[in-house]
């Protein structure tokens, strides 16, 4: 049975996929409006997702929220080359640049070691929560497995696992007509990326 | 593989609950299950992670949210950071374009929040935003609204710092409980209405009223937050029609056909509120902008009184006409609206400002009526008499003549509705204590619901409709039949003959003093009956939370105000009283004065021909008064 979350939500809801849609053609149409509103949503899962892979060096409250904005807002400037199908594409393409932002900001605090009169610690600075939690060949092996799995499968899981949706708003993201539908996404994937991962460790 | 094993951990970890690994290792059969098992527990890790991060700002708004009592110290992997002279100490609300935090200020020792502006998102617009919402907060000073202290930059991001406000906001509180009783979201209702008044009296309004911008203190204070999208109403005035911004829930129906917002959409959005509080639901629901504007076209809504029949009728009726879909219908201000919850949860915080101005419409209303009506029936009387040149009346003389006319007519209303009242009250005796009056009440009501119902009488259109026909139609009929008077009343006195003359003197038989009496009894008797007829028709509407169409009130309150008109114009004519003068003899003839003007008099002498007026010096010699004060047609008997 699925839990009871459905009412639960960490924040507001995730948009429909036609709503995404229309609110990415009034953005490209310079409606600031719709740009707030589109952040509104899509900004605060991004940002929890964003804090578990922020290096500790640069982990300051107000650094990993202005580094998810930012890169957040170059994207959608670069919106004309992207058509986005439903929320779950967009998010997937933002994820992908706030991680070039982070990759970006770990490289640079490599090459400023002159930065610190602890270069130790300075490393050690640029590991991320994940690291602490899983460990980095563990990071590799999901992250590894995750990229052989089909997308639709990648999305419930970072959905899910990652961002944190309840059943009802991944229901939304993943265009599932319930959220046991939704659920189901999640738990076979889940276990077709176990597969992957256990076989990457042969 | 053991799939249950490989499932149950799978659901464990996807519904993100507990997982004892241990146990399942220790259940695996072979390695190909432990290695599936290993996986797991990386995802596990990865799960608990972000559920760990999400925890520290599950908010999303730019509001303090739920977390705001967490004890200080916030995560180990957020540093405490330094923004001018403030420690940062914890995130408690997170946006789009901002955070808040809970700060300390070393130099004034005290806790603050503040709400910082991202550093290069913080565009002159949002920064114009940040200090409007400053500006708007600095202006109002209320027990319920938050404290403002000052907007600063640092570090190029702009800054609000405002009071702390310790405690949960009623999205929490209604997270927590599922919903609140009505009596507890009325008083939440009451408390934010007493903040947008101020927010309203300040020139304000504040466009995002909902359960996550309300905050509970622990000590029961509530406080409305985050005034960012709130406009100046002189602003808003102007009209920028794209400018529309809220939580669409929460939005009024006009504001989603590009209205401005005004304070009436302030008291709809305090109506979605109070509903959301008590049901966890909103009265319109849809999954994006366009559906729920559709459904607000298209009067989709979900009635308080279907979600939650159980709620006392009273609290409904608020709510309802707090979320009514046409702004004028709803509640005309914030504050009147919280005098509503006030009579319902018993504190009645009514203003002063709402006393004073129900006082006053109460007054200005009744006196208005009094002059037009003691207006009608002077000017009647004086065009009549020929003397509009000779009449002194004032405003005195038309509200005291006003008044003459209703008091007939409003004694008998008076009675009337006593009468109804003792039915009332000897009905409802009767029914608690006997069991058989019980009964045939019941089958009364019963028979009147299903009589009601086949000639469609339950419907409040078609039933107001039916009285508006019956009463014009009353009116009309009586206009017929009084149509000699009005022929009578059209001749002007002046010139009338004796005959004529005759109709107006009180006394004997066929004389117009038994069309008087008809007269008013006939047209007194229509608009108590009319009253009432309207009266109950308005109850009716009210118990059913259905509406009049307002064609259909418009026409109410012409018939009414026609009916009332027709009684009141002759008043002053045919009253005895209304036509006493000073007799006087002059050159043979018997005369009353009838006016007086610097020097002239204005006789009325119904012997002389073809006009009965004359207009004399006040020292004629032949004038002798005669010291009777008596009715012009006295003689005419």
């Amino acid at each position: 049975m699925p839990p009871a979350d459905h009412g639960e939500s960490s924040g507001p809801e995730p948009l429909p996929a036609e709503e995404t849609v229309e609110l990415l053609n009034r953005i490209k149409r310079g409606d600031s409006a719709a740009l707030d509103r589109l952040l509104e949503r899509i900004i605060p899962a991004l940002r929890r997702w964003a804090r578990g892979r922020m290096p500790s060096s640069a982990r300051g409250m107000l650094e990993t929220a202005d580094l998810v904005q930012d890169a957040v807002l170059a994207a959608i400037r670069r919106l004309d080359a992207f058509e986005a199908r439903h929320q779950g594409a967009l998010q997937a393409y933002l994820r992908k640049a706030v991680m070039n932002r982070i990759r970006d900001l770990a490289r640079h605090h490599k090459r400023a070691p002159d930065q610190t009169d602890f270069p130790d610690q300075m490393a050690d600075d640029q590991t991320s929560p994940l690291d602490h939690a899983i460990g980095r060949q563990n990071i590799e092996r999901y992250e590894a497995a995750m990229q052989r799995l089909p997308a639709a499968d990648r999305e419930a899981i970072i959905g899910r696992l990652e961002l944190q949706h309840s059943y009802d708003e991944l229901a939304v993201v993943l265009n599932k007509p319930t959220a046991a539908a939704a659920r189901m996404s999640v738990t076979r994937a889940m276990k077709r990326l176990a597969e992957e991962m256990r076989r990457d460790v042969r | 593989m053991s799939a249950s094993v490989i499932d149950r951990a799978i659901e464990r970890i996807a519904d993100g609950e507990p997982v004892d690994w241990p146990a399942l290792e220790s259940s695996a059969g072979n390695d190909d299950e432990r290695g599936v098992l290993d996986a797991l527990r990386v995802l596990d890790g990865v799960a608990v992670l972000h559920r760990s991060t999400d925890d520290t700002a599950s908010s999303v708004d730019e509001t303090m949210e739920e977390t705001a009592d967490r004890p200080a110290g916030g995560r180990a992997d957020e540093r405490s950071d330094l923004w001018g002279r403030y420690r940062l100490v914890q995130k408690v609300g997170e946006g789009s374009f901002g955070s808040v935090y809970r700060a300390w200020d070393p130099e004034l020792e005290r806790e603050i929040a503040i709400k910082i502006l991202h550093r290069r998102v913080a565009s002159a617009e949002l920064k114009r935003r940040l200090l409007r919402e400053g500006r708007a907060l600095a202006k109002i000073h209320h027990h319920n609204v938050v404290n403002v202290f000052a907007v600063e930059s640092h570090k190029e991001r702009v800054g609000l710092c405002m009071e702390f406000v310790r405690g949960q906001t009623l999205e929490a509180e209604l997270r927590a409980r599922l919903a609140l009783t009505p009596q507890e979201a009325a008083r939440a209702g009451e408390d934010v209405c007493s903040a947008l008044a101020a927010v309203h009296d300040a020139g304000f309004v504040h466009r995002d009223v909902k359960a996550r911008n309300v905050m509970r203190e622990q000590n029961g204070r509530v406080v409305l937050m985050d005034f960012g999208t709130g406009r100046e109403m002189e602003q808003l005035a102007r009209g920028n029609r794209a400018d529309t911004a809220g939580t669409p829930v929460y939005m009024a129906p006009e504001v989603y056909e590009g209205h401005s917002a005004t304070p009436q959409s302030d008291v709809y959005s305090v109506g979605v509120l109070i509903y959301h509080l008590v049901t966890g639901e909103y009265p319109v629901e849809g999954r994006t902008m366009d559906e729920l504007r559709d459904a607000h076209r298209g009067g989709v809504r979900t009635g308080l009184g279907e979600r939650r029949a159980d709620l006392p009728l009273k609290f409904i009726r608020i709510v309802e006409r707090a979320l009514a879909h046409d702004p004028r219908e709803r509640y005309a201000s914030a504050a009147a609206l919280m005098e509503a919850l006030g009579s319902f949860t018993g504190t009645r915080k009514r203003s002063r400002a709402v006393v004073l101005s129900h006082i006053g419409m109460w007054l200005g209303g009744i006196t208005a009526l009094l002059l037009y009506l003691g207006a009608l029936n002077s000017l009647v009387f004086n065009f009549s008499l020929g003397r509009s040149e000779f009449a002194t009346d004032n405003v005195w003389t038309w509200l005291r003549w006003g008044a003459s006319s209703c008091l007939g007519p409003a004694v008998l209303l008076l009675i009337a509705f006593l009468a109804i009242g003792l039915v009332v009250v000897v009905r409802k005796l009767l029914v608690a204590v006997s069991g058989r009056v019980r009964n045939w009440d019941a089958a009364a009501r019963d028979r009147i619901g299903v009589l009601a119902r086949r000639v469609h009488m339950d419907n409040v259109t078609v039933l107001a409709s039916v009285v508006l026909l019956l009463s014009g139609s009353a009116l009309l009929a009586a206009w017929w039949h009084f149509a000699p008077l009005f022929e009578a009343l059209s001749t002007p006195v002046t010139t009338a003959s004796s005959e004529a003359l005759r109709l107006f003197a009180p006394g004997p038989q066929g004389s117009l003093n038994e069309y008087k009496i008809s007269y008013r009894k006939t047209f007194s008797w229509l608009l108590i009956v009319m009253t009432i007829a309207w009266f109950l028709v308005a109850r009716i509407a009210a118990r059913k939370r259905e509406s009049v169409h307002w064609g259909i009130v418009a026409g109410a309150a012409a018939v009414l105000l026609l009916t009332l008109s027709t009684l009141d114009y002759p008043f002053r004519l045919l009253n005895y009283w209304g036509s006493q003068f000073d007799a006087v003899r002059w050159q043979e003839n018997d005369c009353y004065i009838i006016g007086e003007r610097r020097g002239d008099m204005l006789l009325f002498c119904s012997s002389l021909q073809p006009s009965h007026n004359r207009i004399v010096k006040d020292t004629d010699p032949s004038l002798e008064r005669t010291g009777v004060h008596e009715s012009i047609f006295t003689r005419e008997r």
